[in-house]
């Protein structure tokens, strides 16, 4: 055919005919490339409509871009070529206006162009049907469930093959054969596919893995691709700079995509997730306990201590007493502060009921929750139904559950139990360090969500956890980076273990914490329901995979790079540890981390000061820093008691008055005072009957100091061990979460 | 990406967990005094108690001794030597003494007593502070408190405790922490209002043992109300702890410490009597078995001496609960009605009328004035007349009061005040109501001798209980025989063998001193005592050197 090209009066002709209609005026004649309105036609977004549709209505989409399909047509005005062009891609169309003689032009190219391998039939505009009219006629779903599955997606916005999908009534690969039939585009199985190393080495792999494509094959002229979509115009320019070769698509589901990536480049990944922050940020990695300069530092210390000692033992210890007093108040007293002030007011980010209410499920982004396992097969069943909890579009939520290679309990168990599509596992190869935050890293690599948060196994979120946190992040300053929810126990009446924790968790996390946000001081973050901005973690390399409280640890270097944690009242549920083995193991891997931490970032201590300022770094101190006194404690405490009984005047000795009336006052005053802000904690949460087990605090205290020496201990011969908790042994356990009980 | 605009503040405002106890919903809209009002108030306050209290304590010479003897152990914690806390003793609360340090550990600010009326000016500011706290909380705004609040902090009783170092103001100022958390707590159902009421009146038993009886009605009252109020058990059970686990660790530490120390866990409970009698013996004859009729006499006239408001809130609260159901009415007129009673009582079972002091009757003062402003909260329609009849009464009572304190017998020095204000001079020398001799011109001169003529270290033997206004103004605790870091043991075999043990011993010379040093060598008085040569004497003190061996006829 030959091709014409309009002139000039038909041009001006439709360009006012656009400006009459408000679009706008494009010209798809390649002669005229040059000109301003000229719109180059991707080739793929071509294909979104047949050719007879596209003769028929006389349009073709030209372009698709953030879910928007352009289609060129001469007649802006033809509402029924607008619904079908809606219908038949499934997306939001926008018309633009070219002349007529560049439409037939550009219909001619475009379906001439299309290589066509394999005979094929004419298909009629009856087989290019909606999706949920094609898995109708195919007897994949009935007219009602579509039905249901429409009304859903008008609330959402979310795909309705997804949400078929979601729903267990038509299985992804099912969907994906009849998505590549509406698209015209061929399937490919890439569980038997053995990708072209040629054709891998054209797409640099963050980059295939951004847009979740995979290069499969090459050829001289067609780079073919795997896809999980119709290429739109960003991911077609993003493969144009790094190659020339016609684009060529094949449909795949996006977890054998994924899956596939994941084993093409699993070794890739495991470094990425565990040198990440080593490489970018070295001096804030704990894959060292100590730097140089600390250990200098500490061999000096020792050194001078020792000789002061020999010198003057008793004026030594004297002064050595009433330093660590010192410490000990100050720290006592900040906290007191900080709780204190929390009880007062409200400082988390408030979201009504009323707010959430008036949330368009349709605006809500995708939102990828971590969730690291090892070894816990028996709570996943568990673990789905607290997701499944979660009042969020189920098709919007990509939750990958992290599992290490050598675990071969929990991965075949997950792989039998026939999850939703929105669980995917994710197999981590195994690799040292095995933490828990390697995982994460690893998992964070191809989280595809906005918003990023961890839970664990056993983890009970609020169901409209998710949908308080989208709306604070719209609320609170864009400085926000992390907003942390708060964590209790729903078996914490299982026992007197589990009281005490349910108790330091009311205070840690309703006074204590929201007493650091008020403050605009660096929050160290709880081990999960931290809700973050996915772009910006993947900025600051995400999780220190040596760091065994990887979170408090970010929340420091998350203050440190000018972000901000903010909190919110909205509650995480888990297992509070009820063996007191299990418990002292758990213990001790946290004061083990947060040591770690304070040593990380004490490397440069000056530099830290310039970078969080005074308060800040006070702060930091007497939070991070102040985990020494659970080791403290039982130096305190013997004393006291061997003086109680003996009365041996040594001991009197080492606490001349000043520091004798500082140390009694926080041992009387102060220790009483923690006692009753844990009473405090309980009553402000609602827990009213853990009032009274708060008063046995001193004896939770001891077990921390014992498991604090362990932790402290372990720090030297064994770093980065993960002590790894057990789940789980609540079960039996026939107790109610506590009651909230509010007026 | 589109940078959201910085949010509106949050809102800062408290939360609420609690079964809602007050019928009628929380007006948020009530403004609560700021941090500056609150600080100007402070600082007026305690100005003019402090400068009242430094012409009539300093200049007036009108130091009331129980106050000094809180001074003397205060000051030894510091500076004895060595500095120990225990100095604080076990006679008195601890927590009245404990107050004082932060302004003993300044030697000239102890020794020359202003940390007397600095110590209660503070104090009682304080206290003016959390009662305008209190009324703002009953909604009354700032123009009707202020008056109330110059009546009730220029009432003369309330002056003179304010600026006389005695312990009343440090407690009513607990007492007026705890009132207001206690009415915040009814009525916001807030639980940082309990724990401030629980922490309140922890230490405010520490001030007062009597506040222990207090403090369990108040657990009692916070049980029966949200019971009635339908809360759960849990609820119940939670916040009587949250309120009672302060003051029960308060006493179970005090009881240990003179368990540990004293080897009487419980002594400080019977003592607290014995010592009152002791040092403020009244001088008014109180022969014979004390009545009801007689008891209930003295009571009214403390009434209207020190709290004629209570005539007209005690009704004005028991109306308001039973028209409206308003617990908190029936709490305060119960806090009234109980405080008359247990003062009574308590005089009448120690068959002591002398109990009934005007100080004792303080309590129910500033309570009277909540209820006044309760009242004033409750009756919406009656507010004016509320007020009116409150700041009329206050105006009575700076009149009733001065009467009481010129005429009623069983006081501390509260006649002397009055002189001393009405003449502006010194009342040294002078007797008082309640059969004291005002003035430190004994102790003063003792001391000065002691400074001027004793240089060694633990030379002198003295009954610290009696002589504690010597050894502080003498301002060098270390001349003296340390009897807290010592031992009582010890001390007590010197006072059996001195000679040649320790050059001089101090005995104070009142009839009723109760000296145990005089009481083991009565001859000192008129320096008749074999083997005591009497080198320095007052009209109150003796001081007399020691022989190096015992001589015949010694005691």
């Amino acid at each position: 055919m030959e091709t014409r090209t309009a002139p000039e009066p038909s041009r001006s002709f439709y360009r006012r005919l656009a400006a009459h209609a408000g679009l706008e005026f494009v010209t798809l004649d390649r002669r005229r490339s040059a000109d301003p309105e000229f719109h180059e036609i991707n080739p793929l977004a071509a294909r979104l409509l047949s050719e007879q549709t596209c003769r028929y209505h006389r349009m073709l989409p030209v372009s698709y871009a953030h879910g928007v399909v352009t289609i060129a047509t001469p007649d802006p005005f033809d509402q029924v070529a607008r619904e079908v062009a809606t219908a038949l891609t499934g997306r939001s169309v926008r018309f633009v206006v070219t002349p007529e003689e560049d439409i037939d032009a550009a219909i001619d190219e475009t379906f001439r162009a299309m290589p066509h391998e394999d005979p094929v039939e004419h298909v009629t505009d009856a087989d290019h049907g909606r999706v949920g009219d094609l898995l109708v006629a195919r007897g994949l779903a009935t007219d009602e469930q579509v039905r249901a599955a429409l009304e859903e997606q008008a609330r959402t916005g979310s795909r309705l093959g997804d949400i078929l999908v979601h729903e267990g009534i038509v299985h992804e690969a099912e969907l994906v054969a009849v998505l590549a039939e509406q698209f015209q585009l061929p399937l490919v199985d890439l569980s038997t596919v053995e990708p072209d190393p040629d054709a891998l080495d054209l797409i640099p792999e963050p980059l295939a893995r951004h847009l979740r494509v995979v290069p499969i094959a090459v050829d001289d002229t067609t780079l073919y691709l795997a896809v999980a979509d119709v290429l739109d115009d960003d991911t077609v320019a993003a493969l144009r700079e790094h190659t020339h070769l016609e684009l060529r698509g094949f449909l795949a589901s996006r977890n054998s995509i994924d899956e596939l990536l994941q084993r093409l480049h699993g070794g890739e990944y495991v470094a990425v997730a565990r040198s990440e922050l080593l490489t970018r940020f070295p001096d804030e990695s704990a894959n060292r306990v100590l730097s140089t300069g600390q250990a200098a530092g500490l061999v000096l210390l020792a050194l001078v201590f020792v000789v002061c000692l020999v010198l003057a033992a008793k004026t030594t210890l004297i002064v050595t007493m009433a330093l660590a007093s010192v410490m000990y108040l100050s720290t006592s007293l900040y906290k007191f502060k900080l709780t204190y002030d929390a009880l007062g007011h409200q400082y988390e980010v408030a979201v009504s009921d009323e707010e959430i209410a008036a949330l368009d499920e349709r605006d809500l982004p995708t939102y990828t929750i971590l969730i690291p396992l090892y070894r816990e097969a028996a709570v996943v069943p568990r673990l789905v139904a607290g997701i499944g909890g979660l009042d969020y579009p189920k098709t919007k939520l990509d939750v990958r559950l992290l599992c290490e290679e050598d675990d071969d309990e929990t991965v075949p168990a997950i792989q039998a139990m026939d999850l939703p599509p929105h669980f995917k596992i994710v197999v981590v190869p195994d690799a040292q360090p095995k933490t828990k935050p390697k995982a994460c890293n690893y998992g964070l690599l191809q989280a595809d969500g906005k918003y990023v948060v961890i839970y664990d196994a056993e983890d009970r979120p609020d169901p409209d956890q998710l949908k308080k946190i989208v709306i604070a992040f719209s609320k609170v300053d864009p400085s926000v980076t992390c907003i942390q929810a708060k964590l209790n126990y729903f078996n914490a009446d299982q026992n007197l273990l589990t009281r005490w924790f349910a108790i330091e968790y009311s205070m840690h996390f309703d006074l204590l914490l929201p007493g650091l946000d008020a403050q605009d001081v660096p929050i160290p973050l709880g081990g999960t329901s931290n809700h973050f901005i996915t772009d910006r973690l993947i900025e600051l390399a995400a999780w220190d995979p040596f760091n065994v409280t990887e979170d408090a640890d970010l929340g420091i270097r998350l203050h440190k790079a000018g972000y901000k944690t903010a909190m919110i009242d909205s509650t995480t549920l888990e297992e509070a540890n009820s063996e007191l083995n299990n418990w002292i193991r758990q213990r001790s891997r946290w004061i083990k981390g947060y040591i770690q931490t304070w040593l990380v970032h004490m490397r440069h201590p000056f530099r830290l000061l310039r970078q969080v300022g005074l308060k800040s770094w006070l702060s930091f101190q007497m939070t991070v820093g102040g985990t020494f006194i659970f080791l403290l404690n039982p130096i305190f405490w013997g004393l006291t008691t061997l003086f109680f009984i003996t009365e041996w005047g040594f001991i009197r000795e080492l606490f001349p008055s000043v520091v004798f009336y500082a140390a009694a006052f926080q041992l009387f005053i102060g220790n009483f005072v923690f006692m009753y802000m844990n009473v405090a904690g309980c009553v402000q949460r609602g827990y009213y009957d853990l009032a009274k087990f708060a008063l046995l605090s001193p004896l939770y205290w001891g077990l921390m100091s014992l498991a604090a020496w362990k932790g402290f201990l372990q720090l030297f011969y064994a770093p980065f061990y993960w002590e790894k908790t057990v789940h789980g042994l609540d079960e039996g356990h026939a107790g109610t979460p506590p009651v909230r009980t509010s007026g | 990406m589109a940078v959201a605009p910085p949010p509106a503040a949050r809102a800062p405002g408290p939360r609420s967990a609690g079964t809602r106890l007050d019928e009628r919903a929380y007006r948020t809209d009530v403004p609560m005094p700021g941090a500056r009002s609150g600080l100007l108030l402070f600082v007026l306050f305690a100005v003019v108690y402090f400068v009242i209290g430094y012409r009539v304590t300093i200049d007036g010479h009108v130091v009331v001794f129980d106050a000094l003897n809180r001074l003397t152990n205060a000051y030894l914690v510091w500076w004895n030597d060595p500095p120990k806390l225990a100095a604080i003793g076990f006679l008195f609360p601890p927590l009245t003494t404990l107050a004082l340090l932060p302004l003993t550990v300044v030697k000239p600010v102890a020794t020359s007593l202003v940390a007397l009326p600095l110590a209660t000016a503070l104090a009682a500011a304080g206290a003016m502070v959390w009662l305008d706290r209190a009324l703002a909380r009953c909604e009354m705004p700032a123009l009707l408190r202020l008056p109330l609040l110059a009546a009730f902090g220029l009432n003369p009783l309330w002056v003179f405790y304010a600026g006389n170092g005695m312990s009343e103001a440090l407690y009513l100022a607990l007492l007026a922490v705890t009132l207001y958390a206690f009415v915040s707590w009814y009525e916001t159902s807030e639980p940082r209002y309990l724990f401030a009421a629980g922490f309140a009146i922890a230490l405010l038993v520490m001030t007062r043992y009597s506040f222990g009886f207090w403090a369990a009605v108040m657990a009692l009252l916070i049980g029966i109300a949200l019971h009635r109020r339908r809360a759960g058990p849990n609820e119940i059970e939670g916040s009587v702890v949250a309120f009672a686990a302060p003051v029960v660790y308060a006493l179970a530490i005090w009881i240990l410490f003179n368990g540990l120390i004293v080897g009487d866990p419980l002594g400080w409970v019977l003592d607290q009597d014995n010592s009152t009698l002791a040092v403020n013996s009244s001088g008014v004859d109180v022969a014979g078995t004390l009545g009801v009729e007689q008891v209930s006499e003295r009571l009214l006239e403390l009434n209207v001496a020190v709290f004629p408001l209570a005539f007209v809130v005690v009704p004005g609260l028991v109306i308001a609960f039973v028209t409206q159901r308003n617990d908190m009415a029936l709490w305060l007129a119960s806090f009234l009605v109980l405080g008359i009673v247990v003062m009574g009582a308590h005089a009448l079972l120690s068959d002591d009328e002398s109990l009934l002091t005007l100080r004792d009757a303080m309590p129910m003062a500033l309570t009277a004035l909540v209820g006044a402003a309760w009242i004033y909260r409750s009756a919406n329609g009656l507010r004016t007349i509320v007020w009116l009849a409150t700041f009329a009464l206050l105006l009575v009572n700076l009149f009733t009061a001065w009467d009481g304190m010129r005429n009623y017998p069983f006081q501390s020095l509260e006649q002397a005040f009055t002189r001393t204000v009405f003449s502006g001079e010194s009342q040294e020398g002078r007797s008082s109501r309640g059969g004291f001799t005002v003035g430190i011109d004994p102790e003063a001169q003792m001391a000065e001798y002691v400074k001027e003529n004793i240089t060694a270290r633990r030379a002198i033997l003295a009954d610290n209980a009696q002589t504690f206004g010597v050894i502080l103004l003498s301002g060098r605790p270390a001349l003296f025989f340390d009897r807290i870091d010592e031992g009582d043991g010890a001390w007590k075999e010197i006072l059996d063998d001195p000679w040649g043990e320790i050059p001089y011993v101090m005995a104070a010379t009142g009839a009723r001193s109760g000296d145990q040093v005089l009481a083991r060598y009565p001859g000192l008085a008129d320096g008749t005592e074999p083997g005591m040569t009497v080198v320095a004497r007052t009209d109150r003190y003796v001081l007399a050197r020691v022989a190096e061996r015992r001589p015949q006829g010694a005691g």
